[in-house]
C-alpha cells in the first residue's frame, strides 16, 4: 500500500518537474501582447510610391551622400558597442574543412562573400536602386557601353583591382548579361567596354543586367589561366547565326561546337580544383577565422573607402533557425533577415525591447501551381474554378499572417508592382479572381462537371478525381507552406475535389515536382523575381524557370524547350516564349509595355496557378548596438514594429537592411554605425 | 542436553501480490550442541525458510512476524547488522541449496575465501589464512593449489560443492546449516560429500543443522529429526524413535514413500494427495485432506504439540 | 585464446564488408539525383539556364549513373582497399578521408565525454534503485527515463538552448569554440572546447542517463536474486562489499556490451544533435552530405560509422571476456 503510494506521489513530482520546464520555456512565447501593433496599420499601407527603372547610377550616388549624414545622435542607450563590433546571424556556408577561398567551388563562400566581395554597382532589390560601387560611372551609347572604374581600389592580398578583373569576371563565369553581349574589351586600366549584340537591351536594362549578376570582378592575378582559357575558346568560337540565337541565346554570341563546350566545362571544372584558404575581394573585410557556426572578419586598413566603415569587426553566426532565432531574442546578435509566424514575431519584440522589426514587402509569392501534365488540370476551366474556389484571406492568415493577397489567379510577377508596369487600360481588363465557390462551380457546370449525390464532383465522363498538394518538407520556416497547403487541400475537398498534401524530401522534391511532374499541384516561390523588379526578370522566371516546370507548360519533346500558343487579349494567336525573348531587346518603351501587358494578362487568364499571397520579408535589428536606423527616433512610437515606409526614401532606405535584398550595402553606405 | 538454538513460536510470512503466504508458523524448535538435527519435509514446507532465519537471512519479501530466535540465549532477530555480521559465519555457518552458485562467479576461490577471512579475523594474517584455506580444503579432498586460483564455473559441481562445505568451516563455527547440500548433484557425489559431512561432525563436533527431502540421508547422518509440513512443525524426536515409532500420519507415509534402508521388506507408498495451496491453507490441521485418519475434530482445530515419548513430539490430534 | 581472437576478429571483418556492401547497395537505391541538385544550385547560383548547369554538372561529378554497378562496386572497393574512402562528389578537392579526419575527432570528443557521464552517473543511479527498492527514486527515475527515451534528443537540446543558451545565457548555442580563441594546445582553448561542449553534452547525458539507470537496475536486480548474494551475507559480508564486489561488478558485465554498441550508435545518430548545435562533428556533415546527395561522403561516412560499431563491438567482446573469468574459456 506505502509502497503503490510511494510510487504515485514521485509519479506526480517527475511530471510536476517536466510541464515546470516546458512552461518555463513556453512563457516566452506566450508574453504576446494584446493590443494589435503598428503592423495591422503598415500592413494596410500599400508601397505608395514604386520604384522606377530608370533610377541611375549618379542619382544613386548623390542619395548615398545623404544618407551618410543623417545618421543621428544617440539618445536611447549609453554606447555599449566599444569594440564596434557588427552580429549577424543568417545563411550559412560550407563547414571547415569545406570551407576555402575560391567562390566558384560549390557551396562558394556562403555569407562571408557578402563582406569580402564588392559589385561594380549594387542593386537593391525590390526597389530597383542601384548604387555605384566599383563603378563610378557607366555611360551607355548604341551598342556599347563604358564602365569606368574607381582607380583606388586593391585586392584584400595586395595586388590592385583593375579592368582585367572585371573582363575576367565575364569570361570565367558568365551570367545572363554575356547572352546579350558580343565581347568585353579593356580600354585602359580603369575602363571597360561592353560590346552588346544586335538588337541591343534597351538601356535602362543594361544597368539592371549589370547590377543583377553579382560580382562583376575575379581576381584575375589568381584566375589568370582559367580566365585566358575561357576567353581563347570564346574567341575561336564561331557567332551562332540569328536563327540559332533565336532558339536559345548563348554566351557572346557565340556557337560553341561540342570541343569547344567540353574545353570549356573541363576548364571550369580545373579551376573548381583551385583552392586557397580565404575569400579574395576588394571588399572592406577580411575573414579571420571560420568554425562550422562563427565567422570573425575584420576591416581592411587599406580599403578605399576605410572611413565609411564604421564597424572594426564582424561576427557572423549560423545555426539552426531555433538558436538564430534564440541569438536575436536574447540580444546576441543584431541583424536577423526574414519574416515570422505572427506569433513569434509578437513575443521576440515583447521580451527585448531593444529589437526592432522593418517589415517589407518581398517581391516573391507562394503559388499554388496546376501541373498541367496531369488531368483535369490541362482544362482551363477547372484552373479557372479552382481559384475561384479557394479562400486566400483565410489561407493567408493560417500560414502567412504579414502576407498580402491580390484578386488574381497568378501574373508572372510580384503582383505589388503591378501598378508600376502594367498599363492602366489591362489592369481593369484583368479578370478578378475573388473568393467565390457559387461562381466555381457555375464554370464547372457549365463545362460538363456535376456533382455526385456524396457532393463529388464528376466530370462529364462521370470520373471522380482526388488530388495532391506537394510543398517541399524543407521549406524554411516550417509552418508556412505546409500551413498553406493543408488549408487549401481542405477548401478544395470542402468545395469538392478530394485533396491531399504531401511533404517531399527536400532531396527528392525538385526532381519529382518539377521534372518527373509527380504531383496534380505544387506550392512554391512564384510570380517572383530573383534580381530586379523590371518585369521581364520575373516573367521570363515564370515563363522559362522553375514555375514553367511546375505548371507542367508543354514543351518541345526535342528541344525541350516550352513550346506554348495561346491567344492573347486581342484574340490573336501568341506565342510567349517568344515574347518573353524579345522584351529586353526591345527598344520602343510602347511596344514593351504591350508584352508585359499580354504576358501579365495571359498569366491570370488561363490561371497557370494561385497566387496565395504576397510573401512579406523583413529586418531584425538591435537598436542597443548599433545606431543609424531608418525613423530612430520613432522606434517607440511605433512598438517596434515598424511601418513598410511611408515613402519611397524610407521604402529604400528599409529594402536597404535586407541581406537578401541587398547584399551588406547598409555597412558599405556608413547607414549603420556601432552604438 | 544443552540447545545450540532455540527457536520459539517462530512465524515467518512473505506477503506477496496474491495474498499472503505463511511459510513458518509458530514453530518451536531446539537444536541440540555437537548434534546433527535433521528437517524433513517436502519443498515448500518452509524449512529452508525456518534455516535462512536461523542465519537472519529471510529472503525478500519474508517477514518475521512474531518469535525469537536464541542462539547461546541471545535473539538473533534482535541483532542489528553489525552483530548479525560478525555473529554470521563465525557462529553458524551454512551450504545452501544451490552450492554451485553460492560463489561469486567473477571473483577467484581465494580471493572469495581471503575476503570473507579478513572480514571475520581480529588478527588477520594472510598466511595463516592461506594456511588454513589449504588444510580445509585437503580435509574436503580438494588439491588447494588448483582450485585456489580458480573461478566457480572453472570447477564442477561437485568441486563447488566441497569447496563451500570448507568454505563452511573457515572461521571454526559452532553450527553448520546445510540446506539441500546436494540437491543437484549425482548419487555417487551426493554419497561422497555425505560420508565427509559425517566425517567432519565425528572429528570435530560441529552442530549441524540438515534440511533434506531425502529420508535416506537422514537415516544417515542424522541422530534427531524434525518433520515439516505446510509450516508447521508436525513432529520432532530422536532418530530412532522417529524411523520406528514414527507418531504423525504424514511421518509415517513420508517413511513409507521413502527407497527403504531400514525395513527393505516394506513396499515404497507415494503419499497421497497434493500439497496444500499455500494461498490457501485448510482449515484445521494442514494435513488432514490427505490424512486417512482424519477426524471431524482435524477439520476444526490446529493440533497441539504433545510429548508421545521423551523427546518425541508431534502434532496430531490423534495423539490428544 | 589466439584462436578466440581470430574469430573474433573474422566475424568483425566479415560484418565489417557485409555492412560496406549494404550501404553501396542501400545509397543506390535512393531517391534523389545529384546531378539534379547539383544542377540547380548551379543554375541558380551562376544564373545559367537548367540545361547549361546539367551539362556542367555532369561533366564535373565525373558521375555516370549509367555505369554498370558491378563496375562501379569494383571502383569502391578499389579504393576502399587502398584506405581511400574516395572524393566528395560536392567539394571536389576534398576527399572523404580528410574530412572525416577534420570532423570525427570532434564527434568522438563529444561522445566519449557524453557516454562516459551518462553511463557513470546512469549505473550508479540504477545501482540505487535496485538496491533502495522502495525509495522514491525508483519510479522518479523510471518516469524521468520513459520521457527522456519518449523524446527526440535534438529536442531536448532545443530545451536545453532555450533554457541555457537564450533565456539565462549561460552557455553558446552553436559552435565548438569561440572564433576569437586560437585553436591550440593551450588552456584557454581546451576551457573555451569545453565550454562551448557543455550543452551537447549534457543533452547526451539528459537523454540517455536514464535508459543507463533503467538498464543497470534490471541487471543489477537480477544479480540481486542470484544465489551468492544471498551466500554472501551469509557469510557476514558488510552490506558495501556486497554491493561494489558482488552485485555491481556482475551486473557491469552486461553493461559492458549495451555501453560498447550505444556507443556505435550514437556515433551514427550524432546527426541531428550536431546539426542542432552546428557542432562541427561528423553527424552535421552526414546531414549535408545525404541533403546534397553525396554518394562518396555519405558510402564514407556510413562506412566508418559501421566501422565503429563493429569497433565498439569487438571491444565489447575483448573486453568482456577480460571482465568475466566464464568467457574465456569457452572460446
Amino acid at each position: 500500500m506505502k509502497h503503490r503510494f510511494v510510487r504515485s506521489i514521485s509519479l506526480l513530482v517527475s511530471l510536476l518537474l517536466a510541464v515546470s520546464i516546458l512552461a518555463s520555456c513556453q512563457q516566452q512565447t506566450a508574453t504576446t501582447p494584446e493590443e494589435p501593433t503598428a503592423s495591422d496599420e503598415s500592413k494596410k499601407t500599400e508601397v505608395a510610391e514604386t520604384p522606377q527603372d530608370k533610377t541611375d547610377s549618379e542619382n544613386a550616388e548623390q542619395k548615398s551622400e545623404q544618407n551618410t549624414e543623417m545618421v543621428k545622435a544617440d539618445d536611447y542607450v549609453p554606447k555599449v558597442n566599444k569594440e564596434k563590433v557588427f552580429r549577424a546571424t543568417w545563411g550559412s556556408w560550407p563547414k571547415p574543412p569545406q570551407f576555402q577561398g575560391n567562390p566558384f567551388t560549390q557551396g562558394g563562400v556562403g555569407e562571408m562573400g557578402r563582406y569580402v566581395f564588392e559589385r561594380l554597382t549594387q542593386i537593391v532589390r525590390s526597389t530597383d536602386v542601384i548604387h555605384p560601387i566599383l563603378a563610378t560611372s557607366i555611360e551607355h551609347s548604341e551598342r556599347e557601353s563604358v564602365i569606368k572604374l574607381r582607380d583606388d581600389v586593391t585586392w584584400n592580398d595586395g595586388e590592385k583591382f583593375t579592368a582585367d578583373d572585371v573582363i575576367a569576371a565575364f569570361y570565367l563565369n558568365p551570367r545572363t548579361i554575356c547572352n546579350y553581349l558580343t565581347k568585353v574589351e579593356k580600354i585602359d586600366d580603369y575602363t571597360v567596354k561592353l560590346v552588346w549584340q544586335d538588337p541591343p537591351p534597351f538601356m535602362e536594362l543594361r544597368d539592371l543586367l549589370i547590377a543583377q549578376d553579382g560580382t562583376m570582378n575575379v581576381p584575375y592575378h589568381i584566375f589568370k589561366e582559367y580566365v585566358d582559357k575561357a576567353k581563347s575558346i570564346y574567341e575561336s568560337a564561331r557567332d551562332a547565326t540569328p536563327e540559332e540565337l533565336a532558339v536559345a541565346r548563348t554566351a557572346f554570341g557565340k556557337k560553341l561546337t561540342e570541343e569547344q563546350d567540353k574545353a570549356l566545362s573541363d576548364n571550369w571544372n580545373e579551376m573548381m580544383k583551385l583552392t586557397y584558404p580565404k575569400p579574395i575581394g576588394t571588399g572592406p573585410y577580411v575573414v579571420e577565422s571560420v568554425t562550422a557556426s562563427d565567422a570573425v572578419l575584420v576591416k581592411r586598413d587599406d580599403y578605399w573607402a576605410a572611413d565609411q566603415i564604421y564597424f572594426e569587426k564582424i561576427h557572423h553566426i549560423t545555426g539552426t533557425a531555433e538558436s538564430m532565432l534564440g541569438m536575436l531574442r536574447n540580444g546576441t546578435t543584431d541583424i536577423y533577415n526574414g519574416s515570422l509566424p505572427k506569433d513569434l514575431a509578437e513575443s521576440i519584440l515583447a521580451s527585448n525591447k531593444d529589437i526592432v522589426f522593418y517589415p517589407m514587402f518581398d517581391p516573391a509569392c507562394h503559388v499554388l501551381f496546376f501541373n498541367q501534365r496531369r488531368e483535369p488540370f490541362n482544362d482551363v476551366n477547372l484552373r479557372r474554378a479552382l481559384v475561384y474556389a479557394l479562400d486566400r484571406t483565410k489561407i493567408r492568415e493560417g500560414a502567412n499572417y504579414y502576407g498580402k493577397e491580390f484578386p488574381i489567379s497568378m501574373v508572372g510577377m510580384p503582383p505589388s508592382s503591378l501598378e508600376t508596369y502594367v498599363s492602366e487600360e489591362m489592369r481593369a481588363k484583368l479578370t478578378k479572381y475573388e473568393y467565390d465557390p457559387e461562381k466555381a462551380a457555375r464554370i464547372l457546370e457549365e463545362n460538363g462537371w456535376k456533382r455526385n449525390k456524396d457532393g463529388i464532383w464528376e466530370d462529364k465522363n462521370g470520373k471522380t478525381y482526388s488530388f495532391t498538394i506537394a510543398v517541399n518538407a524543407g521549406w524554411q520556416p516550417a509552418g508556412v507552406v505546409d500551413t498553406a497547403a493543408s488549408i487549401a487541400a481542405e477548401q478544395l475537398t470542402k468545395f469538392g475535389f478530394p485533396t491531399q498534401v504531401v511533404a517531399v524530401d527536400s532531396s527528392v522534391f525538385w526532381n519529382n515536382a518539377a521534372k518527373e511532374g509527380m504531383y496534380d499541384m505544387v506550392i512554391e516561390w512564384g510570380d517572383i523575381t530573383w534580381s530586379f523588379m523590371y518585369p521581364w526578370s520575373p516573367l521570363n522566371n515564370t515563363f522559362k524557370g522553375g514555375p514553367s516546370e511546375l505548371m507542367g507548360l508543354p514543351r518541345d519533346p526535342e528541344t525541350n524547350r516550352v513550346n506554348l500558343k495561346v491567344k492573347g487579349p486581342d484574340g490573336t494567336e501568341v506565342d510567349p516564349i517568344e515574347l518573353v525573348d524579345k522584351l529586353p531587346v526591345t527598344a520602343d518603351e510602347e511596344e514593351r509595355q504591350k508584352i508585359i501587358d499580354t504576358l501579365v494578362w495571359i498569366c491570370n487568364e488561363y490561371a497557370f496557378g494561385a497566387n496565395l499571397y504576397q510573401n512579406t520579408t523583413g529586418v531584425w535589428l538591435n537598436r542597443k548596438t548599433i545606431t543609424g536606423l531608418p525613423m530612430e527616433d520613432e522606434i517607440d512610437k511605433y512598438n517596434q514594429f515598424m511601418p513598410v515606409g511611408r515613402n519611397f526614401e524610407e521604402i529604400v532606405d528599409i529594402a536597404e537592411l535586407n541581406i537578401g535584398f541587398a547584399d551588406m550595402y547598409v555597412i558599405w553606405s556608413g547607414d549603420l554605425k556601432p552604438r | 542436553m544443552e540447545n545450540l538454538v532455540e527457536i520459539r513460536d517462530l512465524t515467518i510470512d512473505f506477503p506477496l501480490r496474491a495474498g499472503t503466504i505463511r511459510a513458518v508458523n509458530h514453530v518451536d524448535l531446539d537444536i541440540p550442541k555437537g548434534k546433527v538435527t535433521a528437517l524433513v519435509g517436502e519443498s515448500g514446507s518452509g524449512k529452508s525458510t525456518l534455516a535462512s532465519a536461523i542465519i537472519g537471512l529471510v529472503s525478500v519479501p519474508g517477514k518475521i512476524v512474531s518469535g525469537q530466535i536464541l542462539y547461546k540465549g541471545r535473539d538473533v532477530l534482535k541483532m542489528d547488522n553489525r552483530e548479525l555480521n560478525k555473529y554470521r559465519w563465525k557462529e553458524v555457518s551454512m551450504v545452501f541449496q544451490a552450492a554451485q552458485n553460492s560463489l561469486n562467479p567473477v571473483m577467484t576461490i581465494r580471493e572469495q575465501f581471503l575476503e570473507t577471512a579478513r572480514i571475520h579475523m581480529e588478527n588477520y594474517d594472510e598466511s595463516a589464512a592461506l594456511k588454513r584455506i589449504s588444510e580445509l580444503l585437503g580435509y574436503v579432498r580438494l588439491e588447494a593449489n588448483r582450485v585456489l586460483d580458480s573461478y566457480p564455473h572453472e570447477l564442477s559441481g561437485g568441486m563447488k560443492q566441497r569447496v563451500m562445505i570448507a568454505f563452511s568451516l573457515l572461521l571454526d563455527p559452532q553450527m553448520i546449516i546445510l540446506d539441500e547440500p546436494t540437491t543437484a548433484l549425482d548419487v555417487i557425489t551426493q554419497d561422497y560429500i555425505f560420508n565427509i559431512l559425517k566425517r567432519i561432525h565425528e572429528e570435530m563436533g560441529i552442530t549441524m543443522f540438515l534440511q533434506t527431502h531425502d529420508i535416506a540421508v537422514v537415516a544417515k547422518v542424522a541422530e534427531r529429526m524434525g518433520v515439516m509440513y505446510a509450516g508447521y512443525l508436525v513432529e520432532i524426536g530422536g532418530i530412532r524413535d522417529m524411523f520406528y515409532n514414527a507418531a504423525h500420519p504424514y511421518t509415517k507415509q513420508l517413511l513409507q514413500a521413502a527407497p527403504s534402508l531400514l525395513d527393505e521388506l516394506k513396499e515404497r507408498k507415494p503419499i497421497m494427495g497434493t500439497p496444500p495451496d499455500p494461498y490457501n491453507m485448510p482449515k484445521g490441521c494442514p494435513f488432514h485432506p490427505r490424512c486417512i485418519h482424519a477426524k471431524p475434530i482435524c477439520e476444526e482445530q490446529i493440533p497441539q504439540m504433545v510429548d508421545v515419548a521423551p523427546d518425541h513430539k508431534v502434532m496430531c490430534h490423534l495423539y490428544l | 585464446m589466439i584462436k578466440h581472437l581470430a574469430k573474433r576478429f573474422g566475424i568483425a571483418l566479415f560484418t565489417l564488408i557485409l555492412a560496406s556492401f549494404m550501404t553501396f547497395l542501400i545509397l543506390r537505391a535512393m531517391p534523389g539525383d545529384v546531378v539534379e541538385m547539383m544542377s540547380r544550385s548551379e543554375a541558380q547560383s551562376r544564373g545559367i539556364s537548367l540545361e547549361d548547369a546539367r551539362k556542367i554538372v555532369v561533366n564535373m561529378l565525373n558521375y555516370d549513373p549509367d555505369e554498370p554497378i558491378l563496375r562501379q562496386m569494383a571502383r569502391y572497393y578499389g579504393g576502399l582497399l587502398r584506405g581511400n574512402l574516395g572524393t566528395s562528389m560536392y567539394s571536389r578537392t576534398l576527399t572523404v578521408n580528410q574530412i572525416i579526419a577534420e570532423t570525427l575527432p570532434w564527434t568522438l570528443f563529444v561522445l566519449s565525454i557524453s557516454l562516459i557521464l551518462s553511463f557513470f552517473i546512469g549505473t550508479r543511479l540504477g545501482m540505487l534503485m535496485a538496491w533502495k527498492r522502495n525509495s522514491f527514486i525508483n519510479p522518479v527515475i523510471s518516469v524521468y527515463s520513459i520521457i527522456t527515451t519518449a523524446i527526440p534528443n535534438f529536442i531536448f537540446g532545443i530545451l536545453l538552448i532555450l533554457i541555457f543558451g537564450i533565456k539565462l545565457k549561460w552557455f553558446p548555442l552553436v559552435g565548438a569554440y569561440s572564433p576569437n580563441i586560437k585553436p591550440g594546445f593551450t588552456l584557454e582553448f581546451i576551457l573555451d572546447v569545453l565550454y562551448h561542449a557543455a550543452l551537447p553534452i549534457l543533452t547526451y547525458v539528459l537523454t540517455s542517463v536514464g535508459m543507463w539507470a533503467l538498464q543497470m537496475r534490471g541487471a543489477a536486480m537480477n544479480v540481486l536474486g542470484e544465489d551468492y548474494i544471498t551466500a554472501a551475507r551469509a557469510r557476514g559480508i558488510p552490506d558495501n562489499l556486497i554491493r561494489k564486489r558482488y552485485v555491481k561488478k556482475n551486473a557491469m558485465l552486461p553493461m559492458v556490451t549495451h555501453l560498447a554498441m550505444s556507443f556505435g550508435t550514437m556515433v551514427g545518430g550524432s546527426t541531428l544533435i550536431e546539426s542542432t548545435f552546428s557542432y562541427p562533428g561528423m553527424g552535421a556533415f552526414i546531414a549535408q552530405a545525404t541533403a546534397q546527395r553525396d554518394y562518396t561522403m555519405m558510402q564514407g561516412m556510413l562506412l566508418v560509422t559501421s566501422f565503429a560499431v563493429i569497433l565498439a563491438n569487438l571491444i565489447a567482446d575483448l573486453l568482456y571476456s577480460k571482465l568475466d573469468p566464464r568467457v574465456k574459456t569457452e572460446g
